[in-house]
Parts: structure tokens; sequence; C-alpha cells
């Protein structure tokens, strides 16, 4: 009876063991990442941003060239940056990032620089700036936006009096492929054809004067093509976004607007 | 003991007091000499224990989870008032608004601005500088628990590595600090009684450094509407909504930026490495932690070094007898070894949360190698005048 009634006990204190650790289990929370990972959710998919948690029924999915940086409840990082689908048990069997240099260690590294002189910056001191100026040019849509709609509206600054033409530079950035257009005017309008422009896909683009230029030396604005599912998962907070914009006494095309520029989603 | 061990210590001893003597002279002369100001200058901003920090000695890899930095870069008061909104909805216990809006701009902005701010979870910031204030157009701000943003009030010193929690102004009126207000909200009333904090504060607090605006959860502007999930688990925490760079981070953007520990610039001119958001999370940090940094007073700090320059004497007068060709190699090589230990015991009390100077010490243990000359001609000179049992030839 005794037994019986310890084993009922051990029994009991297991299961709340388990209930109690598995409700301590961490939450991971994205703190950084690289490149274009997202959260694969009941058949829906959601580009992450810094601060989303992963959920329980949600997969974490890297690609080729992302990197992810979780925290979890206790502030321990786990950096992830090998291609998967990556499950939230799988995320919790992962090793935590641990400054294992220990004190001493540190120290004599230290005065050792410091005898050496290697601690002394080597670099030479330029009195210089830089300035990519074409990046003045360039307004909508601005940097990092999202865009859902089958139509998409460049624009940028008219530089008064130029008579010569405008080079608008398309990036893909998957395929790395350049696409250039000259035009007189400041406006360009291109079209989703599931060609140079996908759903999907992340974009950059930049407005510059000289067709012949240097890549590296373009400044870029950034724009994602968000697929249904994506913009099905932001709608209802749209909604609920143009509904109190509205109460304010907005108009409707005020809420776009607003919407455009503060929270950089144009659909 | 040996007659002569017992030369020894009394010899160590009238040495170390003369010794003394001559620092604290030299002390003062220092302090009163105005020639020597650029030489004052010049050390005043340092402090070997900057090390610490410029050299990563107390680095960890952890994130603070407790406060989250929600940077406001240059958004209109209407994306601020959105921002203030999304967090309140996410229903953290404290939230901290590091900016100050002196003057009243637009009907719809301010508005907006101000119903959000109408809330007790939000605890706003003013300035607070030679009897002084500065507030937000009480229009906006209306009846919020509202904090100073001073670090130290310190006006000497330009490296923010001590802070003030609670300052009584001229007029007895009592001020607590920006971090202050946001600990005594988010820990509650009795147990900041519990922790004596409104005295604790009261005094000047070494700043125990967590790290940067990267060692704490932060997002912008952009992450924060980017996305509408639920944030980074906000509700119980500490948010903390301030200016830091545009880009986040970007040290160019000096606004607001002061210089801390962290610098790795010891000495030397340097751009400010921190924004003053940051700096009110380090300090909320130990507050809600009670983690400080305690510092060993002058007294004990006195005793240290006389205990150390009699030791060292001793060791110097007795290598001087023993070793006539030698002693000066042997002196400058313990002077060597003493100073790296004496750095290295430094910089592991300061990471187990005690504050030892060891330039003073090592100062005074450079100084009785080189004064005990003094006492040996001066026991010269006494032993022509009457009998004086030494250890000294």
């Amino acid at each position: 009876m005794e037994n019986i009634y310890k084993i009922k006990i051990l029994a009991i204190s297991f299961i709340i063991g388990c209930v109690f650790s598995s409700q301590g289990q961490n939450d991971f929370f994205v703190h950084f990442y690289k490149g274009v990972p997202f959260i694969e959710q009941n058949d829906s998919i959601k580009p992450i941003s810094k601060g989303s948690i992963i959920e329980k029924d949600a997969k974490l999915v890297i690609n080729k060239k992302d990197v992810v940086h979780l925290i979890d409840d206790k502030g321990e990082v786990y950096k992830i940056s090998k291609t998967g689908k990556y499950k939230r048990k799988e995320l919790k069997k992962l090793d935590a990032e641990k400054n294992s240099s220990s004190f001493s260690k540190s120290f004599f590294t230290s005065l050792w620089k410091q005898f050496t002189n290697a601690a002394a910056s080597k670099k030479n001191k330029s009195a210089v700036v830089y300035r990519g100026d074409d990046i003045l040019l360039m307004q909508n849509p601005i940097d990092s936006a999202k865009v859902y709609a089958s139509e998409i509206g460049f624009k940028w600054k008219a530089i008064p009096n130029k008579t010569k033409d405008y080079y608008f530079i398309l990036k893909d950035i998957e395929t790395g492929k350049l696409t250039k257009f000259g035009t007189p005017t400041n406006e360009l309008s291109l079209f989703m054809d599931d060609g140079m422009l996908k759903q999907g896909n992340n974009y950059q683009w930049a407005i510059t004067e000289t067709k012949y230029f240097k890549e590296n030396e373009l400044s870029f604005y950034n724009f994602r093509l968000i697929t249904k599912s994506e913009f099905k998962a932001l709608e209802p907070n749209i909604k609920e976004l143009s509904n109190y914009l509205k109460s304010l006494g907005l108009t409707q095309k005020e809420i776009k607007s607003t919407i455009s520029e503060d929270y950089k989603l144009y659909y | 003991m040996k007659k002569k061990t017992k030369l020894l210590i009394k010899d160590s001893f009238f040495s170390s007091i003369l010794t003394a003597i001559i620092v604290l002279f030299i002390a003062i002369t220092f302090v009163n000499i105005t020639f020597f100001n650029p030489f004052i200058k010049a050390f005043e901003d340092f402090d070997f224990l900057d090390m610490y920090y410029a050299e990563n000695f107390g680095n960890s890899d952890e994130i603070n989870t407790d406060i989250i930095l929600v940077n406001v870069q240059n958004n209109s008061r209407e994306t601020i008032a959105n921002m203030l909104e999304e967090i309140l909805e996410e229903e953290p216990r404290v939230i901290g608004l590091d900016v100050i809006f002196k003057d009243l701009k637009d009907f719809y902005s301010d508005s907006l601005l101000a119903s959000v701010l109408d809330n007790e979870k939000i605890i706003t910031a003013y300035n607070y500088n030679d009897e002084v204030y500065q507030y937000s157009n009480p229009l906006l701000v209306k009846n919020n628990i509202q904090g100073f943003t001073e670090i130290n009030f310190d006006q000497e010193t330009y490296v923010m590595r001590n802070f003030r929690g609670v300052k009584t102004a001229m007029d007895e009126t009592e001020h607590f600090s920006f971090a202050s207000q946001i600990a005594k909200q988010y820990l509650g009333d009795s147990y900041w009684s519990e922790l004596e904090y409104d005295k604790k504060l009261r005094d000047i607090n070494t700043i125990k450094y967590y790290g940067d605006y990267d060692s704490f959860q932060y997002l912008d502007s952009f992450d924060f509407f980017a996305s509408y999930d639920k944030k980074s688990g906000m509700k119980d925490k500490i948010v903390l909504v301030g200016f830091f760079g545009v880009p986040t981070g970007n040290h160019l953007n000096v606004e607001d930026m002061k210089w801390t520990p962290l610098n790795n610039r010891v000495t030397g001119k340097s751009l400010p490495d921190m924004f003053g958001v940051v700096i009110h999370a380090n300090i909320l940090n130990m507050i809600i932690k009670n983690d400080f940094i305690y510092r060993l007073s002058n007294f004990w700090l006195g005793i240290i070094m006389f205990f150390c320059m009699f030791f060292c004497t001793m060791y110097f007068i007795k290598i001087n007898k023993k070793y006539k060709i030698s002693y000066r190699t042997r002196k400058r090589t313990f002077l060597f070894v003493f100073t790296i230990v004496l750095m290295g015991l430094a910089l592991l009390l300061f990471k187990r949360g005690l504050v030892l100077r060891p330039i003073p010490i090592i100062a005074v243990a450079i100084l009785a190698g080189s004064y005990f000359k003094y006492y040996k001609h001066l026991v010269r000179y006494i032993k022509t005048k009457r009998k004086w049992k030494t250890y000294i030839k």
C-alpha cells in the first residue's frame, strides 16, 4: 500500500515536473538576422523580424546565406546559419554561445598586446567623406518596403534643368541579376509579370545619372514583393490600423499613404 | 624574532612614514600649483579600471532580456505615439520614455501623443541641471511620473563611471533619476524600501555596465512595424524608448552620446561611445538586480597603501644591503611584477564587484623604492648626533 502511495507521489511529481519544465521551456526570440529567413506555421509563411517569437508549432526556415541569432528567456544566444527547417524541439537542442575565454587568459593577452604595441590602430587616417548622392534621389517605395500589388510605381526626385536620362537599376537579390532602364522622367511603373518581378522575391533599386556605374558604389533601396499568404497574415492588422486612422478622420488616400510611409507597406 | 629582523621592521616603518609625508607633500603641491594643471587635466579622466570594459574582461555572450530598448530614431511624434501604443498593448510593466517634447508641434500629432502618454505605466524624462528644469510640454505630459536624466552631476568628468539616483534640490525637494523612477515602479514601493534605495541611491555609485545597446534586446521603429507579431515577450518587462542612432547604433550620430569606460580608447581623444538611453538601461539593470559595485573607502585605501609601502620598503632595504651590484635590476624587476600582479588583482576584484584603484598603490610602491635613500641619509645624520640602532649600514 505504502509502495503504491510512493509510486503515485513519484508519478505526480514527474507529471508536474514535466508540465513545469515544458512551460519553463524557453521562448525563442529573433535578436538578429541576415538574409531572408522566414517562419513556416500552419501552411503559411511569414518573414521574420527582430523580436519575432518562434512559436510552438512554427518552423524556422534558413536558406543559403541566411543567419539568425535567437535568444531565449535567459538571454542565451543561439546562432544558426546552417540551411534547413528547424522545429522548436530542434532549436532547444542547439548549444548556446558561451564565452570560453577565462579572465587570466584575457588579461595576459591584453598585456601582451600592450607590450608588443599590437593594440595600436594601424589604419590610415584619411580626412575625407564619401557621399552616395544617388541615395538622395530615391523616394518611393521607401527603403526596406514590403509591396503587395500588381504594379509598382517607382518615383525619385527630379533634378532641376536636367536634360539627360536617369538610369533606373533593379537588382534581384536571389539571382544577383541587374536590369537597367534609361528614362528622362522621374517616374517608372513596373508590373508583376513572374519574370523580372516575382512574388516572394527580394529586390533592390537605385537611380543613377550615369549608365556606366560601379555597382559597389551605388546606394540601393530594398523592397520585398510579399506573397498572398504573407499579406493575408498582415491583413487583420492593416484593417485594424485603417479603422483606427479612419476614426481619426483620415481619408482612404491618407490612410494608404500613412501606412506606406510609416509602416513601409505598399498594397 | 631575530634582532636583525626587528631592526629591519623598525627601519621599514620609519622609512614608510617618511615616504608618506613626502607623498602627501607632493600631492598637496600638485593640487595647488597651477603650472601643473595641463598635466592634471591630461590624467583627470583616466581610470585604469576602464581597461576592464575596454578590453572586454567581463564579456558575456548573454543578452539582457529584462530591459528592452526601442529606438525612436528620427520618427515623427505620430509614429512615436503609434509605437508607444503598440508597446502598451504588449503589457510591459513599465515604459521609460527618454525623450523630451519641449514644444507643441501640430495639433494632430500632439493630440495623438498626449492621449498615448496619458498612461501611468509611462515614465517620462526631464532635464535637471544647475537647478534649472526642462520638462516636456505640460499639454503633452500631464500626470506621468518623471525622472531627471543627468547621470552624475559631476561637471569635471566626462566619462560616465558613476551615477546618482536621488538628489535633493536647493529648495529641499527630492528628485529621482529617470532610471530610479523606472526601477521604483518596477520593483514596487515595499521592495524599494526593503533595499533601502532611498538612502543608497543618494550616494554616488559606480555604474556596473552590462554592455552597449546590442547587449540588450533592442528594436528600432522599422523592426517594430515591419511585422505585426507580438514582440519579444514584452509582457511584464521594462521597455526603454529613446534615441540610439539612425540606423540603430550609428556612432556618428553624436546627439546624446556620452563617453563611458567601454570606449576602446582608454586614454587620448576619441568619439563618445554610448547613447544616453543605453547608459540609463545599464543603471536600471544594476538597480533592479541589486547588483552594485562597492567602492573601497579612502580610509581602507590609505591602510592598503601604507602596508604595501611598508612591505616594499622592507624588501628594498633588504636587497639593498645584500646585493650591491644587482640591486637596481632586482628592484625594477620586483616593481614590474608587483605592478602586473596588482593590476590583475584590481581587475579581478572589479569583476567581483569591488573597486580597488591600483594606481595610487603602484605609485607609493615606486616612491617607496626611490625615497628610502632619504631615510638612509636621515639615519646617517641621526647617527652622527646620537646612538641609533639600524639595519641599514
